[in-house]
């Protein structure tokens, strides 16, 4: 019985690539367009700019970016979703996809249920840093100062649900601490209200802090990565003082959910190979970023264990968008 | 005896009075919140019952000082200019720049007082064809340029 | 001294034939490629970008700041010929450019605005060179009860700066502010005012409001009054290119006025040099002898607003090349260039790149002597424009603005909230109220409320933190003081009248 099954199984995988190829050949046929939902200049235009350019000289067609901000980002990605599925569109999905999906139960797609994944680019830690001057000296200070100070330690976020606000609560609920999370619109902003003062710790990017860290603008307490991370060389784990905690951010690219697997696996390989280039790996890492390269599983089940990783810090704190 | 001395101030009046309110109702459901930990609607309610405040002073002072007369609409200009974009909006994805600006122009043109078909087809023509050299072949811009 | 030699530098760089070439690329690419309305200095420079990549580091950047201010002056182009504003800070230009533009005085406009925008940038750039110091600490002064008070004080000079009813106005800001409202809350997440629908939820463009409503609106207007008088074009016979020794002498103390107003905002991140240049146009009106000419074609109200928004663009390259902060979205899409080609934006740029900083420094300079140079044997052109029938002229500009606003986001929705915005801006032209507070206070609205929040939070609810910050005080009391300039005369009118009787 398990034999035939296996044999049926081989057969069949055996057809599809006879099959599948044949759907691949002609591919592409036309331009091939990445949708950003971030406004141009931000780091997932800059890294979906840098693919794009790569894979134009690679595939002979034009692989372009286009920038669909409407609708908060859902627009662009529910373009890409509802879009034919003969592998022309691609969308880049950003680390805080799931926990945007898990704030917004209206959101007409669902990642793991309506997008066939393709790969991740690659991935960057969050790190908690604060003014020069500031007198913590290190992330257990933070958490005494959490701690002492009335109403915690004031962070700043940016929307409700973005990674910066859910590591700024989870690091309230495994410090035992209040944490004061402040809206911003970005990391500049921000920036300026912790250098003078305003705000007791600033959570952000390795893309934003590290530039800052190196003019000696800020001070790096802790980072967000499982261990030491190569391209913030000294800066402690979060985890080191609250083990519960680690966490990256990336960049990855989807699909709408029917297309061909051959065109998936495809541009998969492309991709990688371009993560593999020198020039790529030093332009991510001028940015903070190292190449992430995944198979279209890996970036499934990465999604899966962040979202039930996210709820729980959500339903504890119970953020919710009104 | 309240008399409506200043008609275009009073419709002006009036227009504000339901920008407010229509504005009041839309957040009905949302969180008002306090002046500490302010909710979504709590600054939208605040400027919402000033524009109220400031329609019912304008309409007000409409019926004592004495000011222009509303002036009448040109309806049907307004129809085909507004009424040309929103084509060009619907279609533009699906049947591509040039066709999108065949009708855009060919729609708007007829808002001019001295429309000629001899004049404004070749137009249409000349002019989408210059807009698909200019965005589509010159700047590159990744948008549909044609049906097919 | 170190000035000196630091500009030395700055000048073997940016005269070297390389850069010069690229800045005279740039600026002219700006320049046509932001006269079309709709393609504001944003979308300009995000669309030349990739150009950019190929380029070595100091070349790229003064070639981005080549089309930065050509693409801003091609903004004013539009705002003067056709009363379109690009961006926030053309608003301003359009109400006395496109005045006179329509008397026939389109040359002289065009001309005080780049002749305007020449000095203004000169003097910033050597601010720029000589105080970037103290402008960053001004900057690292302001806090979300500052950024408030600031916005206040904007506010209150866009009601003195309207013509007709004050009350009209303050109303008409309000609805902007209540415009710029919808869409997602940051704070909390909810969604307001979009009546469940999606493409709302990301809030409303300033572009596609500012196209219908001064735009559209401004077509349809045009073509009713045409067909009362049979009128073809859009303007009166043009009377000279050039501004007369009159205009210059006109013009001249509110250029320096302009300047200094512009080049002290400018530092400031958010909305400043927009703020600048109708703190600038409110300046002129105030203290000139006939205020009612304001509207009608004052020159003044051309040569202030220019020189205070060329001098903001300027000095708001301050924050980004010492600090690494981005002041606009201009200025975002520049850090992101210069992280492409490997520079890390902030302090030690100074330091380790003298080269680069001290090249883009003078390039400003560069940069603006070119805009002069290409511009105003362009102005002869772009008032041809104005001769072609207006039954050929506006159905190219409908449809130039119609894609202009789908490339933004290639998004159809943006291009019906244009239409739709044509329509409320018809409406408000029959009320007899004027569009340009309404944008005002839509640019400044949700920075506004943003900043009040945080404002309030970092207090824990306390108001008192909007006056016991000196600065924020300063800013409120300004305030007011306006409101009072504004408020007596009406009071004092009424008064006399009483003794009349």
């Amino acid at each position: 019985m398990l034999h035939s099954k296996s044999a049926l199984a081989a057969l069949l995988l055996g057809l599809s690539a006879l099959a599948l190829p044949a759907q691949a050949q002609d591919w592409p046929k036309r331009q091939i367009t990445i949708t950003v939902v971030t406004a141009a200049g931000g780091s997932p235009d800059t890294v979906g700019r840098l693919i794009a350019s790569k894979l134009t000289e690679r595939l002979g067609k034009p692989v372009v970016v286009e920038n669909n901000t409407a609708g908060a980002g859902v627009t662009g990605t529910l373009n890409v979703v509802r879009g034919p599925a003969d592998g022309h569109n691609l969308v880049v999905l950003t680390g805080g996809a799931p926990s945007q999906e898990l704030l917004r139960p209206d959101q007409p797609y669902k990642l793991l249920k309506d997008l066939s994944m393709v790969t991740t680019l690659c991935a960057y830690p969050l790190v908690v840093a604060v003014a020069p001057s500031s007198p913590v000296q290190n992330f257990a200070d933070l958490l005494a100062l959490a701690k002492k100070q009335p109403g915690g330690v004031k962070f700043n976020m940016n929307a409700v649900g973005s990674l910066h606000h859910l590591l700024g609560e989870w690091i309230g609920i495994e410090g035992k601490v209040d944490v004061q999370s402040i809206a911003y619109r970005g990391a500049p902003p921000a920036f300026m209200d912790v250098t003078n003062g305003r705000l007791d710790a600033m959570i952000d990017t390795t893309t934003f802090i590290m530039p800052q860290v190196e003019q000696k603008q800020l001070r790096p307490l802790a980072i967000s990565s499982p261990g030491p991370y190569a391209l913030a060389p000294g800066v402690p784990t979060i985890k080191e003082t609250l083990p519960a905690i680690e966490m990256m951010s990336w960049l990855g690219l989807a699909m709408a959910k029917d297309t061909p697997p051959a065109i998936v696996e495809k541009i998969n390989t492309e991709v990688r190979a371009i993560l593999e280039l020198d020039d790529v790996k030093q332009k991510l890492a001028q940015m903070g970023n190292l190449p992430l390269p995944s198979s279209p599983q890996e970036m499934s089940v990465r999604i899966e264990r962040e979202l039930a990783q996210w709820k729980r810090v959500i339903d504890i704190k119970g953020i919710k968008a009104e | 005896m309240l008399r409506i001395r200043n008609p275009q101030d009073f419709a002006a009046g009036l227009f504000f009075l339901c920008v407010g309110a229509f504005a009041l109702y839309g957040m009905k459901d949302l969180r008002l919140g306090t002046a500490m930990r302010m909710g979504p609607a709590y600054i939208p309610t605040l400027v919402a019952w000033g524009i109220v405040a400031c329609g019912l002073i304008i309409a007000a002072r409409a019926l004592m000082v004495a000011g222009p007369a509303l002036e009448k609409w040109a309806v049907g200009k307004l129809l085909l200019i507004c009424g040309g974009t929103l084509l060009f909006a619907l279609i533009i994805r699906d049947l591509g720049l040039f066709l999108a600006s065949v009708v855009l122009v060919a729609v708007v043109s007829f808002g001019a007082p001295d429309v000629k078909w001899r004049h404004t087809i070749p137009f249409c023509l000349a002019i989408a064809g210059a807009a698909v050299g200019l965005f589509g072949g010159l700047l590159g811009l990744s948008m549909r340029l044609w049906p097919w | 001294m170190d000035l000196i030699s630091n500009l030395s530098l700055g000048i073997s760089v940016a005269f070297s034939l390389d850069n010069l070439l690229y800045c005279l690329i740039g600026a002219l690419l700006g320049t046509l490629i932001g006269v079309l309305p709709g393609v504001g200095p944003v979308a300009t420079i995000a669309m030349l970008l990739p150009i950019t990549f190929t380029l070595p580091p100091t070349g790229a950047l003064i070639m981005l700041a080549g089309i930065y201010y050509g693409a801003q002056y091609g903004g004013s182009t539009t705002a003067i010929l056709v009363n379109i504003p690009g961006e926030g800070s053309s608003i301003v230009t359009c109400l006395d450019g496109h005045a006179m533009a329509r008397q026939g005085r389109a040359g002289p406009a065009l001309a005080i605005a780049a002749l305007g925008s020449f000095f203004a940038g000169c003097v910033a750039t050597i601010i720029v060179a000589v105080v970037s110091a103290p402008l960053v600490a001004l900057a690292k002064a302001f806090g979300p009860a500052e950024y408030f008070s600031l916005m206040i004080l904007g506010l209150v000079l866009t009601v003195v700066l309207a013509r007709g009813s004050p009350v009209k106005a303050i109303a008409m800001i309000l609805f902007g502010v209540l415009l710029s409202l919808v869409g997602t809350d940051i704070h909390t997440g909810a969604e307001r005012l979009t009546f469940g629908q999606r493409w709302l939820s990301g809030g409303l463009d300033f572009v596609p409001l500012a196209m219908g409503v001064f735009g559209l609106a401004e077509i349809i207007s045009n073509l009713e009054k045409g067909q009362a008088k049979g009128q073809e074009r859009l303007a009166d016979k043009v009377t000279g290119l050039m501004p007369t020794w009159a205009d210059i002498k006109a013009s001249f103390p509110a250029v320096l006025r302009g300047t200094g107003l512009g080049s002290v905002l400018g530092v400031l991140p958010g909305a400043s040099s927009m703020i600048a240049s109708f703190a600038s146009y409110t300046l002129e009106k105030k203290i000139a002898k006939d205020p009612s000419r304001f509207g009608k074609g004052a020159i003044e109200g051309v040569a202030g607003p220019e020189s205070a928004n060329n001098a903001g663009a300027q000095t708001s390259f301050i924050p980004m090349l010492t600090l690494g902060i981005p002041s606009n979205s201009v200025m975002a899409l520049m850090i992101g260039a210069m992280m492409v080609q490997g520079i890390m934006p902030g302090p030690m740029v100074m330091e380790k790149q003298p080269a680069l900083f001290w090249g883009v420094v003078v390039s400003m300079w560069v940069g603006n002597a070119m805009l002069v140079i290409i511009n105003l044997p362009l102005i002869g052109i772009w008032v041809r424009l104005l001769d072609v029938p207006y039954r050929y002229l506006f159905p190219s500009i409908l449809l130039l603005c119609a894609i202009g606003v789908y490339s933004l986001n290639n998004e159809p929705t943006q291009v019906m909230m244009t239409a739709g915005a044509g329509v409320l801006g018809y409406l408000l032209l029959k009320l007899g109220c004027e569009p340009a507070p309404l944008l005002l206070g839509f640019v400044l609205g949700d920075m506004m409320e943003e900043n009040l929040r945080r404002a309030m939070q970092m207090s824990r609810g306390d108001p008192s933190i909007f006056v016991t910050s000196p600065v924020s005080a300063i800013l409120l009391a300004a305030a007011v003081v306006m409101i009072v300039v504004m408020v007596l005369p009406s009071v004092m009118r009424g008064r006399e009248k009483l003794v009349e009787d």
